[in-house]
């Protein structure tokens, strides 16, 4: 019911939308529409590009779901549809009304990869009006991994103006901003918490990846909630054509997946499923043994996805996707803790006529941990969860050849559970109030032609976040402490904050080869991950913004220079850019975070700015590949109780990074891949001084982030070896090593007493993972 | 028993041993280029309820690495006065301490410092809560159990020392400090608030205890502020690095930038000899 309403809304707003957008020069135009998919496998293929070789600047790319809509005036054309790694294939047709086109596109063998490197390429880099990085699991097949489990997130990480908020942390920074600023979804569903194991692992399997989208700047309207960076994760649909089983046997995880048609050629499903095993090297611990309770603990985690689709008719299609993924570890059954993500996605693709296709989605994404302690019969366990109900909409308006238009909105109910406490132990102890929340948001972008040269995307999104009942507010004086409450009944609506987010992105087209974008936008984000701990915890807290936290609000300017060189087999580029934040959160001294009612109280808020300039070479084609991005940028912060109210670094700042990924194909049995990482070390705070205090010696600060943790580099290699090829099976082995030259980069640096002569004083460096071997097998039938 | 202090001292280890368990983790000592900050006046005072004198001790913080010996600061003026007339000009007994002669702590007044060093003045002041009476000590046997380092559950069943005190239905703060055998090692800060005991009996694991021990066992009811630089004190003495916040200076409530603190609080006490046959008497 709610659905046709806004249908019906929708509709009526087209309507209106319609004459002023409408085209002048459309004599009498034809449109071609339909899907591109995979010949093969049948998943359809995002981001092709279809253009008429006759009006090359008349093309269009492929929506995420492989849907486009290409309208041309009446006449002969030889339509041409790209994609990277993929046969080029051209359609020539007299073109007089309109036209369903579904094309399926061959994957290229390797052989044919090196033939076809003379012939036409793409310029995908620089014709097309966006600013992303995309990758696909395929690309990164062979780059070289801690403990050889591929994963996506890290590979992100080595994009230009991307870095990792620490070593092996799958949490990472997008030009300047924190780690809960990127919007990190999977199938649409926003992923709250992406990583196992303190962050050394992210939740994505890559086995039921298809690529990876980032975007760090010039956001499209219809993407909004956090201030950097968008990063797209699809998982693969799975093979409608042919059942298939693959996995792997790594030295910490197992992986198998499972795919297959549902009604041949109708649908398709896939499941992957991934575990690992680090508990059984518990029984080797100096301590362990059969019996010691080491061998009775369990440590590991895994991950669930599931993905299913279905035509129902040449214009309706139903895809469902699931996320389920946990991290348990118990201690000798005394001590448990389990943590984990959880998102289901529910789509409805629906193709109103040739040129409205229309996309609903149903999404929930869950997030929570599970604290128990047992101790003879006196128990307590903890439970802290965030919880989202999400609706969307996106309607892609396919007006002409010169204007494609994208409306929606998007509805999410939040649910918050700071803390849920049940103890046989301490019976005064409260739970912490849940918090509820509704963010909504409609947007209208437009993708026009504007001459033969100058591409825009323009688009306006309005955000608007209410606080719902029941909840107690309480305001806070400046030594944090209470000095006002109001509290709301259930259903109530209360500090609801909103705006506009304009978005624009230009690109003028120099020459085929040749473009500068330039682009705008402004980010809102109402929710805000508190953690003032330098790794990522499971016991970070989400908390929606109210009286006391305002949202935080971002401006970000770009410029970019895009060439691409040797018939586009070489892809560089230069990108500036300067972002403004406002409302950024940090804490007060000694801020306690953990089962805090009043946690707000231990928050100081200020601004933030960076700037930064990125470089990226980039070859795409050819026995060699891979990328040399280099970042030079500046992220500074000021809050008017930390460091006197003098702007000082913020922890993400990294004047100098540099990533290095090349994979060398020698034969169709060997390929060899090296990356090198560098980066500054973050800014951090070191005494400048000592003095004593209760026979305590005391490190005395001069100023917050003054110093700078030592550089960070590091080389890994690996090579995989590929057997040979079978009808019905195939298989590879991957070695690597993680840190070849074995370089103890600094985790953490400790200052303390020399423990043999507690007069002197020391610094102690932490550093992990030196020289790291992995092996993993694969396999697909 | 409070159990937010219980919930993060789990937590605490625990992320520190899953770190341990899982990666191979190297420390070394290193050197580090720090800048040598200018020195800054380093003052540490507590009155109680105790007869006095009290004594207050002013020295000079220095380099991180490269002073082997932190000055005492001599010749100051140092005045402590309390909010009902008393003034106590404190004499220099030997270089950096400084004691009173007339003040008497008593609970309910507030006590403000002032102090006059090299052309600087510096104060700070604290109120004197009431005073809150350890009721008694006592012997409990308990079933302990700890998380090693190796990752195994360290279950033994041993004999806790508990103190028993009725917490008073204001606000309080409360530091416990134990004195095994006279030792006078580097202070700890057990602390602890009433948000989850107001006004109730409370019950206090505070040490553990074996034959021959002789233990005194202090409670000390401390104002917001005290409280509130022990416990950022604490925090940066304690917090791993590895999930601790930015460091900072504690918070304290002296001004001008001196270092340190000036506090008042109210002090219990009760000693307990643990002897052979006690012990024997919990089976």
């Amino acid at each position: 019911m709610i659905l046709k309403v806004c249908f019906f809304i929708l509709n009526s707003l087209l309507i209106i939308v319609q004459p002023v957008f409408s085209g002048t020069d459309i004599s009498k135009p034809a449109t071609i529409s339909g899907f591109v998919r995979d010949l093969k496998t049948g998943e359809s293929i995002n981001g092709a590009v279809i253009y008429p070789k006759e009006k090359p600047n008349l093309g269009i790319t492929s929506n995420s779901y492989g849907y486009f809509s290409l309208s041309l005036p009446a006449g002969n054309y030889t339509i041409i549809i790209q994609y990277l790694g993929y046969k080029t294939k051209a359609i020539t047709m007299d073109l007089k009304e309109n036209l369903t086109l579904n094309v399926d596109l061959e994957e290229e063998s390797i052989a044919l990869k090196e033939i076809t490197v003379t012939g036409e390429r793409n310029n995908s880099n620089t014709g097309s009006n966006t600013l992303i990085s995309k990758i696909s699991v395929k690309e990164i097949q062979t780059i070289p991994v801690i403990l050889g489990e591929k994963d996506i997130l890290k590979t992100i990480q080595l994009m230009p103006g991307v870095s990792p908020a620490g070593e092996g942390n799958a949490g990472f920074y997008v030009r300047g901003g924190g780690v809960d600023q990127n919007l990190i979804l999977l199938d649409e569903a926003p992923v709250y918490n992406p990583s196992h194991l303190l962050g050394f692992f992210s939740t994505f399997n890559s086995d039921a990846i298809k690529d990876i989208t980032l975007y760090k700047g010039g956001f499209p309207a219809e993407y909004g909630g956090r201030l950097s960076s968008v990063v797209d994760i699809k998982m693969n649909e799975g093979n409608n054509k042919e059942f298939h089983l693959s996995g792997g046997i790594g030295l910490i995880a197992s992986r198998l997946a499972v795919e297959g048609p549902i009604l041949k050629g109708k649908g398709s499903f896939m499941i992957a499923a991934r575990r690992t095993y680090a508990d059984i090297f518990l029984r080797f611990l100096p301590r362990g043994g059969p019996d010691s309770i080491a061998s009775k603990s369990t440590l590991y985690f895994y991950d669930l996805n599931m993905k299913a689709n279905y035509q129902f008719s040449s214009k309706d299609r139903l895809y469902f996707s699931c996320y389920l993924g946990r991290d348990n570890f118990n201690l000798g059954g005394t001590v448990g803790l389990n943590w984990g993500n959880i998102t289901a996605t529910t789509r409805w693709n629906h193709v109103f006529s040739e040129k409205i296709f229309s996309n609903t989605s149903l999404i929930f994404s869950q997030y929570n941990y599970k604290f128990d302690v047992a101790v003879g019969t006196r128990t307590m366990n903890v439970i802290s969860e965030i919880k989202d109900w999400n609706l969307k909409e996106d309607l892609h308006y396919y007006l002409n050849s010169n204007n494609t238009i994208k409306i929606g909105f998007n509805s999410i109910y939040h649910t918050f559970v700071p803390s849920k406490v049940d103890s046989t132990v301490f019976f005064h102890v409260r739970s912490m109030d849940n918090r509820y929340a509704l963010e909504n948001a409609v947007y209208i972008s437009d993708e026009q032609t504007i001459t033969k040269q100058l591409k825009a995307t323009y688009g306006l999104r309005y955000s608007i976040f209410s606080s719902i009942g029941p909840g107690t507010v309480y305001t806070y004086d400046e030594v944090a402490d209470v000095v006002d409450s109001a509290t709301y009944p259930k259903g109530k609506i209360f500090n609801t904050y909103g705006g506009f987010e304009p978005r624009i992105l230009l690109n003028y087209i120099i020459s085929d080869s040749v473009s500068v974008k330039a682009s705008y936008a402004r980010t809102r984000q109402y929710i805000h991950l508190l953690s003032n701990t330098t790794s990522s915890t499971p016991f970070d807290l989400w908390v929606p913004s109210n009286i006391n936290i305002l949202p935080e609000i971002a401006d970000q300017y770009t410029l970019g220079y895009f060439r691409n060189f040797s018939n586009n087999m070489f892809e560089t580029s230069v990108e500036l850019y300067y972002k403004n934040l406002k409302n950024q959160i940090d804490y007060r001294n000694g801020a306690n975070l953990i089962l805090n009612n009043k946690v707000e109280s231990q928050l100081v808020f200020g601004k933030g700015w960076g700037y930064g300039a990125e470089f990226l070479i980039r070859k795409k084609y050819g026995k060699m590949t891979g990328w040399i991005s280099y970042t030079w940028s500046k992220t500074k912060r000021q809050f008017k109780e930390i460091n006197n109210g003098d702007p000082f670094l913020a922890k993400q700042d990294r004047p100098n990074n540099i990533a290095i990924v090349g994979m060398y194909e020698l034969n169709p049995h060997l390929t060899f891949s090296a990356t090198w990482i560098y980066y500054s070390g973050n800014a951090v705070t070191f005494p400048s001084g000592r003095y004593v205090v209760d026979r305590n010696v005391i490190p005395y600060y001069t100023g917050r982030n003054g110093y700078r943790m030592p550089d960070y580099h590091r080389l890994d290699i690996g090579v995989t070896w590929q057997r040979k090829k079978f009808k019905k099976f195939e298989s590879n082995w991957n070695f690597s090593i993680y840190n070849v030259y074995a370089r103890e980069n600094a985790y953490a640096i400790n200052f303390q007493p020399d423990p043999k002569d507690p007069t002197k004083m020391q610094a102690v460096q932490l550093s992990l993972f030196r020289f790291v071997p992995a092996v993993t097998y694969n396999f697909r039938f | 028993m409070k159990i937010k202090i219980i919930y993060i001292r789990i937590i605490s280890p625990f992320l520190t041993i899953l770190f341990y368990l899982i990666f191979s983790g190297c420390q070394k000592v290193i050197n580090v280029d720090l800048n040598e900050a200018a020195p800054h006046i380093v003052i540490e005072g507590l009155i109680t309820d105790r007869p006095g004198p009290y004594a207050l001790l002013i020295t000079k913080s220095g380099s991180y690495f490269n002073q082997p010996s932190l000055p005492p600061v001599s010749g100051a003026v140092v005045i402590i006065s309390d909010n009902v007339g008393t003034i106590d000009t404190l004499q220099e007994m030997k270089p950096g301490t400084y004691f009173t002669s007339k003040l008497r702590g008593t609970p309910g007044r507030t006590y403000t410092l002032k102090v006059i060093s090299e052309n600087k003045e510096y104060s700070g002041s604290s109120t004197m809560l009431s005073h809150v009476k350890i009721d008694s000590l006592g012997l409990i046997k308990t079933l302990s159990q700890h998380i090693g380092f190796g990752g195994d559950i360290r279950s033994n069943i041993n004999v806790t020392i508990h103190c028993f005190f009725r917490d008073p239905v204001e606000k309080n703060f409360y530091r416990i400090k134990v004195i095994k055998n006279d030792s006078i090692s580097a202070e700890d800060y057990r602390l602890f608030d009433d948000q989850y005991t107001n006004g109730q009996e409370t019950d206090l694991r505070v040490a553990t205890a074996a034959a021959g021990d002789n233990d005194i066992i202090e409670l000390y009811s401390l104002d917001n502020q005290t409280y509130e630089y022990y416990r950022t004190l604490a925090d940066l003495l304690y917090t791993n690095p590895i999930f601790g916040a930015t460091p900072a200076n504690p918070n304290t409530n002296l001004n001008n930038e001196a270092l340190g603190y000036f506090g008042a609080a109210a002090v219990s006490s009760q000693t307990i000899r643990i002897t052979k046959s006690m012990l024997n008497k919990l089976k």
